[in-house]
């Protein structure tokens, strides 16, 4: 077991025995990827902030079932995940995908400043713009792949995806993103980073 | 394109929930009432056990000597009152754990306001 996990578990045991304040740690430390990830699912991010209140709470509560077979992470986006996917069935909502249209207020031109040499924010804009254009499923899998840098294994445990659906929904994923790149900004991943 | 530019690309990416949200969610763990709920609940239904417990006994059991289908079975004179005793002891317990628990919320409450 590595350091970190055994730290995170000395934690858990301690919220476990009644030190709720503890739990403010795993909060700061997993709130960013989760709320990427219900950002993936729910494209829109008051809905994905009201589902990740929810899911820290039903963590919370359900914490004392955490039998620690798992790492608490993909545990968490367990959580996460099956928390947004009820709140997006409850809504019905035909299709979230966002409308690149919708961003005209952020479209960036061929002829504005290079990429390259954008402001760490327009950047990050950028990439979640691309990244709310393609499919839920894709944009999820390439959060938890390259963001949340979970396993096949723990995708696979996370989602119930079987591991040829999740291997080729990588692939088009990051076929789409970067096809989206080109279209949109006509850049290079590399030009990106 | 590669591995591993793409995860620095998606990396960049990493969205933040509002500023205000990890204490909005320790206030919500920490009230009183999320927490108790979950031990008046517990209470209640052990209470409620144990009142059918006794129900059921004072019906088909006379103490302190039954007859209950074709066995007799003889019982102290002490062993209703032992009974009740053990009831209370466990509805005592009960009641000290959800005040400690309360009395933990509220500081737990004011330390998280106080951050």
């Amino acid at each position: 077991m590595g350091k970190n996990r055994k730290k995170e578990f000395e934690l858990i045991n301690s919220i476990k025995e009644g030190d709720t304040s503890e739990f403010k740690i795993l909060v700061e430390k997993y709130k960013e990827v989760s709320f990427s990830l219900a950002c993936s699912i729910l494209k829109n991010e008051q809905d994905a902030e009201d589902a990740l209140q929810e899911s820290f709470i039903k963590a919370f509560n359900g914490l004392r079932k955490f039998n620690f077979k798992s790492s608490f992470s993909t545990w968490l986006y367990k959580i996460v995940i099956n928390t947004c996917k009820t709140k997006y069935s409850h809504q019905k909502i035909s299709n979230r995908c966002v409308n690149f249209d919708t961003y005209q207020r952020l479209e960036i031109k061929e002829n504005d400043t290079p990429f390259k040499k954008m402001e760490i924010k327009q950047r990050k804009e950028a990439v979640n713009k691309i990244l709310d254009t393609i499919k839920p499923d894709e944009s999820l899998l390439l959060r938890m792949f390259y963001l949340a840098e979970l396993s096949i294994k723990e995708i696979r445990e996370i989602t119930n995806f079987k591991e040829s659906k999740i291997k080729v929904t990588l692939w088009r994923a990051r076929k789409s993103f970067h096809l989206q790149l080109q279209k949109r900004y006509g850049l290079e991943i590399r030009q990106l980073i | 394109m590669n591995e591993r530019e793409i995860r620095k690309a998606v990396k960049t990416g990493v969205k933040s929930p509002s500023s205000d949200f990890t204490p909005k969610i320790m206030e919500k763990i920490s009230s009183p009432t999320q927490q108790t709920s979950k031990e008046n609940k517990w209470f209640f239904t052990t209470g409620v056990y144990a009142c059918w417990t006794l129900l059921f006994l004072s019906i088909f059991i006379n103490i302190p000597e039954i007859q209950f289908f074709n066995y007799s079975i003889g019982f102290s004179p002490a062993f209703m009152p032992i009974l009740s005793l053990i009831v209370m002891f466990f509805v005592l317990k009960k009641c000290y754990q959800i005040r400690d628990l309360i009395r933990q919320n509220l500081k737990n409450k004011s330390f998280t306001q106080s951050l």
